[in-house]
């Protein structure tokens, strides 16, 4: 089934992708260069890779940011599968409209905005109930929970209206109390469209510097944020090591979300 | 409602004994608005094979989600086996659905299809195997208990499904379209297992079909659903014979219907003047008609007798042009243009092969039907 390209279209296509992807693939041979000049390359090494894992700033930094994930995709997992039921299983409840579109508003929202509104309402949350005291991990994990929603909600949502109603319905049918019915068939049905929201937030906040550098506090520096400023001060093989290894562990979770959620579901009868 | 008691009343279903199985009052139901199913009364006693016939969108579908507790009627009450059952929810009702889809589980295999009701009720591990065994026995699907739903064809999950509603041993087990997925043939072999099942079972069927015939050679009884209410109830043959409407005998089976004036009604014989002037029809009724009132007279295609009447009185006559004929093996439809412009169905039985030499098209056709073989319709 598999079409010949004919030479201008696959030209075509080979510009394309050499013009999204050449630019990671330079940054990732230049990782393995042995020189301190970020430019020229001198010979195949690891010494940066190794360098890395001795930088305590760069690994306490990753381990914060892969904890800022977790946290927050798993929060965002929850709320954004209650919106999402809420929006596709509650009929039209009153505002619904109005629930939808605030609940996608994050999706389009720019990030500045987000970061700004966010550290507006915690440096006024702190002043009126005394607490968040100082801000650092638990105000990111909030920040970060708070867009990830939106697109858990909008994931969730897609697989949830592709559910057939009557194989819950069969189930209460069969005498399975509604939570039953939730945990033993809804649950088991929905489960790859959640695992593909949770990657996907998880890599959202990984990747997230904008909205992290306004809520951040002293205390919590994630992973774009020490890239960012070492960056500024002057280019590092190190960072291209460090980077590679990003887009490697991003590249799986969007891999295996898109594989999750594009997985010929055999259920479908 | 028309109960329709005439004629003697030899069914099955009227031989059964004790507290109805089903007992639905006045149920109303709408959607937005829009009646759904409007003041339906009726009563399904145990052991019946029940149909609820209608055209889509009569709403037989959303009865039968009312009685599953699918739905939550507007107005009324369901009874189940003597107990008002309006206000539980579907998962405390002794009913069980067999859903048009079959909406198999489909992360669980056959077995675990058939042992998730019976789960529900912590019978033990054993026990449980036993059942699905016994089950999957009794739709002969013994040796696919391992396999997942996506692995079947479409009978076998349709078999799979009614096992699974059969495994509860509901008080009433209700039946959603179940053969509309399948080919002719197997519907047909279907419908004879349903009927054993149901035989072997002693459960209570409740069958929603649009497919007259289906109700027609399944069912103990019929309740006939038009436009959100239940037009009629009846056994087949009264439903056939004895239709309480034009509607219901327009929708179940084939019938000439001519409209016309009551001119006389003596000793269960009226005489009704036709509309379109083409004469005087005889047609025994068992109700008086008052002279003056708007009827109806309906007679089934197979009760024309082609040919000149024998001189017997009081003989309906009549003639046409063939304008159609559809030959069909068993039998052959002509379709007949009657002097007054009115369109006639007849069928003949071929019984004997080419025994008779049958008219053609745009030839003249005389035919002839007894009074008994008419019904007078008042709506």
């Amino acid at each position: 089934m598999t079409r010949r390209l004919s030479f201008p279209l696959a030209a075509a296509l080979g510009l394309g992708y050499a013009f999204l992807y050449l630019p990671i693939l330079l940054l990732i041979v230049f990782s393995f260069n042995e020189s301190r000049l970020v430019t020229v390359w001198t010979g195949f090494s690891t010494r940066w890779y190794i360098e890395l894992a001795g930088n305590a700033r760069i690994l306490d930094a990753a381990g914060l940011s892969l904890v800022v994930a977790a946290l927050s995709a798993s929060i965002a997992l929850i709320l954004g599968t209650l919106a999402a039921y809420a929006l596709t299983r509650f009929g039209r409840f009153r505002f619904r409209l109005l629930f939808a579109g605030l609940l996608a508003a994050p999706l389009v929202m720019p990030e500045v905005i987000t970061g700004l509104s966010l550290l507006l309402l915690f440096v006024l949350l702190e002043q009126a109930i005394g607490w968040p005291a100082e801000r650092g991990v638990a105000t990111i994990v909030i920040a970060h929970a708070t867009f990830a929603t939106a697109y858990i909600a909008v994931v969730v949502q897609a697989r949830l209206a592709g559910l057939d109603r009557s194989i819950e319905e069969a189930a209460l049918d069969l005498g399975a109390r509604p939570w039953k019915v939730f945990v033993w068939i809804t649950l088991p049905r929905l489960a790859p469209g959640l695992a593909a929201g949770w990657l996907l937030a998880f890599t959202l906040s990984l990747d997230d510097l904008v909205v992290a550098s306004f809520v951040s506090g002293p205390g919590a520096t994630t992973l774009p944020m020490v890239i960012f400023s070492s960056v500024r001060l002057g280019l590092s093989p190190q960072i291209n090591a460090l980077a590679t290894i990003v887009i490697v562990v991003v590249f799986t979770a969007v891999v295996l979300a898109g594989a999750l959620l594009t997985r010929r579901d055999i259920s479908k009868i | 409602m028309d109960t329709c008691n005439r004629g003697p009343l030899t069914g099955p279903a009227e031989t059964m004994a004790g507290a109805p199985a089903l007992r639905l009052e006045r149920l109303s139901k709408s959607f937005a608005g829009v009646p759904a199913v409007s003041q339906a009364t009726l009563e399904v006693r145990r052991g019946e094979l029940f149909s609820l016939l209608g055209a889509s969108g009569c709403g037989k579908t959303t009865l039968l989600r009312l009685i599953a507790g699918l739905e939550t009627p507007d107005a009324g009450r369901v009874i189940i086996d003597g107990v008002d059952m309006t206000d539980r929810p579907p998962y405390e009702r002794p009913v069980n659905t067999v859903f048009q889809s079959y909406a198999l589980f489909p992360h669980m295999s056959v077995a675990g299809n058939i042992a998730f009701g019976l789960r529900q009720e912590r019978l033990g591990k054993a026990e449980i195997r036993d059942r699905v065994r016994a089950m999957l026995e009794l739709v002969q699907m013994a040796d696919v208990g391992e396999r997942r739903p996506h692995q079947l064809s479409g009978g076998q999950r349709q078999r799979v499904a009614l096992a699974r509603s059969l495994a509860k041993l509901p008080k009433v087990l209700l039946l959603d379209e179940p053969l509309a997925a399948l080919d002719r043939k197997l519907r047909e072999q279907t419908q004879i297992e349903l009927i054993n099942i149901q035989a072997k079972t002693g459960i209570t069927f409740i069958l929603v079909t649009h497919d007259q015939d289906e109700a027609m050679s399944m069912s103990t009884r019929i309740a006939v659903m038009a436009a959100a209410r239940i037009v009629q109830i009846g056994r087949p043959e009264e439903i056939y014979e004895a239709p309480a409407s034009r509607l219901v005998a327009d929708f179940v089976g084939r019938v000439n219907l001519v409209d016309g004036e009551v001119l006389a009604c003596e000793s269960g014989m009226a005489v009704i003047r036709a509309a379109d002037g083409s004469g005087e029809l005889r047609v025994r009724h068992g109700t008086v008609l008052m002279p003056g009132a708007q009827v109806w007279v309906a007679v089934r295609p197979e009760r024309l007798v082609i040919g000149d009447a024998p001189p017997t009185d009081g003989v309906n006559r009549g003639h046409g042009t063939v304008s159609e004929i559809a030959y069909f093996g068993d039998m052959t439809v002509y379709h007949l243009a009657s002097p007054a412009g009115r369109r006639v169905r007849l069928t003949v039985a071929n019984a004997a092969r080419g025994a008779v030499a049958l008219p053609r098209r745009g030839e003249t056709m005389a035919y002839y039907w007894a009074p008994d073989s008419g019904v007078v319709l008042t709506q």
